[in-house]
């Protein structure tokens, strides 16, 4: 029948068309649903993650690189995600744009962010304070020995940075060659005391192997081959100590005895700067 | 006046301040976040510092990340606190809502006139609720008459008798007053200072406020503050419970009373009733009595609601969200998650939407053996957490709960400060004395058994380990330690030397002394760790409590371990508490009290996920679990995994 057929049409294609849109719609939902499964979470391996212990200066250096000033900062709940750009004239892309996440330094949170961003890691600035590291030198040990456990870490070849702040300021701070020493002396007898620690209940044991070279007493950070270790020193406050006083609205109440720092001498930036120029650039 | 006002992002940059050059409160900023923020300790959002004096009132705003965190001496009473920080949240918000939402932070923030004209109204809006009820009652409405009349209709020398038998201490003068019954200035005088302080009270309860802050600070006025101490808001409601069974009239009466303690803030002086049921509580609301219009209800009721609502034995109870045709567990399959979110509309978090949330988890942690008064400071700091955050697309409220639970949980497990036994054995060793470790806790919880097994595991580290038997009371005590020792020895018996040794001197002496003794011993014969035995007692047992205190305060060990067990419930706040409290109060001399250190968490093998004590105990005291006892034999030592704990609270 011509009317049957006539009929029969358009309900298929009626019917196809609901389909059609039915599974658009619902591929479009999928879609969605799978990109916010992920938020904020950068491609693998293209962040510049910022780690130390409480009150180092982690959160001071982010504001230098993503806003290139110094706000006056607290102990941080959360961590920082940012962007800096990065020019260099002398390479053929001028400038890049690279991620900043600064990682909270409290024992309590420091784990479990540690742990959901170190997957976006391309290179860590770890930063510490070097007026207090030989009160502070155990727990900063600790987290230097996790981070350089981290077997992602290893295989690919993630460059450190040891940048040592707060070289500022005037009363007796320890130098680079101390720092380095003090941690080499801290992190043997942390590789003596960990293997032989009491076990995590029900942890999963990794059979990691340790760092430096097993056969040596002491440990030494030339021992490590898979990680680019390098030691600077500088201060995040360095010269940008009047910046503080533009931020915040009140000329009156600036007093600048006591908040910032005395002159320094070229303690600064500088040498940071060049590492991330070279991690970047190659 | 305020001291100190700051707006922060969460991430710790400053964005606005006052005085904007002053150094020295960054310090107390920090500490204040350090401990109520992120411990989750805050939950009332009001935080008493305990190195300077100062109050601390913080408001986190979950939507842009931001807190508004002030502080003023403990001298003063700002009671307009809360309703400032309601206020320039408020204004901050409106003024900069662009900037904040693209989070622009490196523009400066000219908040100052803002903030001026804020202050300004809120205090004066303080003063002038203050003027208010000057205006003296008529007679009908005092408290004598109320007062004759009862004495009128009771006996009237059986209720002065009764007064006198039961009334606690504290109210002593009180008592006086009520058996006189003549003088007419007072009750009017007191009911304006009660007025006074209610209003100052319920200001500050307009928020969050539980009753247990109050007796906190008030028993912070009594005794030295000290840090991680959870003052006891246990002892006083136990006096207070006292008071309310008492008949009804007298009740009355002597609640109207203020405390004669010396009033120095002038708030929070009241004996609140927290613990209270529900038939008293009503005869010691005293805002029927104040003739005020701005008074609502007196102090929230909070744990009356609590004793009601004990949750059921059997399977937990399925989270209502949002339909309630859904049968939507705590675990969320991908098409159940696709039903409930909100998928096209981006939903602010408000109070009542987390409420029935927060309300499941707070049961499903007291059926998991967490304590209750924990479980519901816990449910609080996730609230605040979450209220006010936006929802957005795909996100589901039980999940968000679930992980800010998870959050709580993991960072309460997390300890503060590593413990590391050996590496501070090593510092010991440099130093030429040996390292000792104590063991404290009531009646059998495993004190002696962990105490062998600690002693394996540092002998099997090649150091020598010398044990000392000071619990001189129990039978076999010293036999039992023997035997360990005589084992352990059997076990490392490479060298020469005997590696573990026992140094007791029998039973019934002084425990202070033998430990004294041992620690001397240990030097001359150069071991490296000591490890002291004590007799295990309960928690308010006075005279023991003080011989405890005796022996730490005396031979001042590295490490104070408490010792629980995994099977307490309750039961645990109370013991660490007291403890704590009664190594505090007796330190004598000492300037720096000795406090518990650590916990040794037992017998965790016996609970299957029921691990609530383990919050309980690290919640309370603020110190981490050292080691898990998983069975009875010397290798069933561990760590705690803070997250395979949490896994199972939250199953």
């Amino acid at each position: 029948d011509v009317d049957g057929e006539l009929l029969s049409e358009p309900s298929q294609t009626f019917a196809l068309t609901i389909l059609i849109s039915l599974l658009v719609v619902f591929l479009t939902i999928f879609i969605l649903w799978w990109i916010k499964r992920r938020p904020g979470s950068y491609r693998r391996g293209e962040c510049l993650l910022l780690c130390g212990s409480s009150n180092s200066g982690k959160t001071l250096l982010f504001c230098r690189f993503t806003m290139g000033l110094a706000k006056r900062t607290i102990t941080s709940m959360a961590t920082n995600k940012g962007s800096m750009t990065l020019e260099n004239s002398s390479s053929d892309r001028p400038w890049k744009k690279i991620h900043v996440i600064d990682i909270p330094g409290n024992l309590r949170i420091r784990q479990r962010d540690f742990n959901t961003n170190k997957s976006s890691a391309k290179a860590i600035i770890f930063v510490i304070d070097s007026t207090t590291i030989k009160e502070e030198s155990k727990d900063v040990s600790d987290y230097l020995y996790d981070i350089l456990r981290e077997k992602s870490f290893r295989q690919q070849r993630l460059p450190i940075l040891i940048f040592c702040n707060k070289q500022d300021i005037n009363n007796d701070v320890e130098t680079v060659q101390s720092i380095r020493a003090l941690l080499e002396n801290e992190l043997t007898m942390k590789r003596k005391t960990r293997a032989s620690a009491v076990d995590v209940h029900q942890g999963k044991s990794d059979a990691v192997d340790d760092i430096g070279q097993l056969g040596k007493e002491k440990f030494e950070f030339n021992d490590i081959k898979d990680i680019q270790i390098t030691f600077v020193e500088g201060s995040a406050l360095g010269n940008e100590k009047k910046s503080f006083a533009d931020q915040y609205d009140d000329e009156a109440d600036i007093d600048s005895a006591g908040d910032e720092t005395d002159a320094d001498g070229g303690m600064n930036l500088d040498q940071v700067y060049d590492w991330i120029t070279k991690v970047w650039m190659k | 006046m305020l001291d100190f006002f700051y707006i922060l992002t969460k991430g710790g940059l400053v964005l606005w301040c006052v005085p904007s050059s002053a150094t020295q409160f960054i310090k107390i900023v920090n500490n204040a976040i350090d401990k109520a923020v992120l411990q989750g300790q805050g939950s009332t959002q009001k935080w008493v510092t305990p190195t300077s004096p100062h109050h601390i009132h913080y408001k986190l705003d979950n939507e842009f990340d931001l807190v508004f965190i002030l502080g003023y001496q403990k001298t003063l009473n700002i009671s307009y606190a809360d309703k400032f920080l309601n206020e320039i949240q408020k204004r901050f918000r409106d003024q900069y809502k662009d900037d904040l939402t693209i989070g622009g932070f490196n523009r400066s923030f000219p908040f100052r006139v803002t903030y001026e004209n804020v202050l300004w109204d809120v205090e004066h809006a303080e003063e002038e609720a203050k003027k208010v009820p000057r205006a003296p009652r008529s007679y009908e409405e005092s408290d004598k008459k109320r007062k004759t009349d009862k004495i009128v209709t009771k006996k009237g020398d059986v209720a002065i008798d009764e007064k006198k038998k039961k009334k606690p201490k504290q109210m002593a003068k009180s008592n006086k007053q009520s058996e006189t019954n003549v003088q007419n200035e007072e009750p009017i005088e007191e009911e304006v200072e009660i007025n006074e302080e209610e209003i100052n009270n319920n200001n500050e309860n307009v928020t969050e406020e539980t009753t247990e802050q109050s007796l906190i600070n008030q028993e912070e006025k009594d005794s030295v503050p000290l840090e991680e101490i959870q003052q006891l808001p246990l002892s006083i409601p136990e006096k207070l419970s006292a008071l309310g069974r008492k008949p009804a009239p007298f009740s009355k009466a002597a609640a109207n009373k203020p405390s004669p303690k010396p009033q120095k803030g002038g708030s929070k002086k009241q004996m609140a009733p927290s613990n209270d049921t529900k038939n008293d509580t009503s005869n010691l609301d005293r805002s029927s009595k104040a003739d005020l219009g701005k008074l609502n209800n007196g102090r929230p009721i909070i744990n009356a609601a609590l004793l009601a609502a004990r949750p059921e034995q059997g399977d937990l109870k399925t989270m209502i969200v949002e339909s309630p045709s859904l049968t939507s567990g705590l675990v969320d399959g991908f098409w159940s998650k696709l039903k409930k979110v909100n998928v096209f509309a981006s939903k602010t978090l408000t109070a009542e939407d987390l409420h029935a949330g927060v309300e499941t988890m707070r049961e499903h942690l007291i059926a998991k053996n967490v304590a209750s008064d924990v479980a519901e400071k816990i449910c609080e700091s996730v609230s605040t957490k979450l209220a006010g955050k936006t929802l957005g697309s795909f996100e589901s409220l039980t999940s968000n709960i679930r992980q800010a639970m998870r959050d709580t949980l993991v960072m309460i497990l997390t300890p503060k400060r590593r413990i590391d036994i050996l590496r501070d054995v090593v510092d010991a060793q440099k130093a030429r004395r040996p390292y000792s470790i104590t063991f404290c806790g009531v009646n059998g919880v495993g004190k002696s058994t962990n105490l062998a097994k600690v002693a394996y595991w540092l002998s099997g580290n090649n150091l020598r380990v010398l044990i000392a038997g000071c619990d001189t009371f129990r039978a076999g005590a010293i036999e039992q330690l023997k035997t360990h020792v005589n084992h352990l020895n059997n076990i490392f018996n490479e060298k020469n030397m005997q590696m573990i040794e026992l140094y007791q001197r029998g039973y019934g002496k002084d425990a202070a002394g033998i430990a004294a003794e041992a620690i001397n011993y240990a030097k001359d014969k150069k071991f490296d760790v000591v490890l002291i035995d004590t007799a295990g007692r309960m928690q308010n047992d006075e005279p023991l409590m003080i011989a405890l205190a005796k022996l730490i305060h005396v031979n001042n060990p590295d490490l104070v371990l408490f010792v629980g067990e995994a099977l307490v419930g309750n039961e645990a706040v109370d013991q660490v508490t007291k403890f704590n409290q009664a190594l505090v109060d007796n330190a004598r001399l000492h300037s720096n009290p000795r406090v518990i250190d650590g916990i040794v968490l037992t017998k965790f093998d016996t609970i299957d996920d029921k691990v609530g004590a383990a919050i309980s105990m690290t919640y309370t005291t603020d110190k981490p679990i050292v080691f898990v006892g998983i069975g009875q034999q010397y290798q069933d030592l561990k760590t705690l995994n803070a997250d395979v704990v949490t896994e199972a609270l939250l199953k």
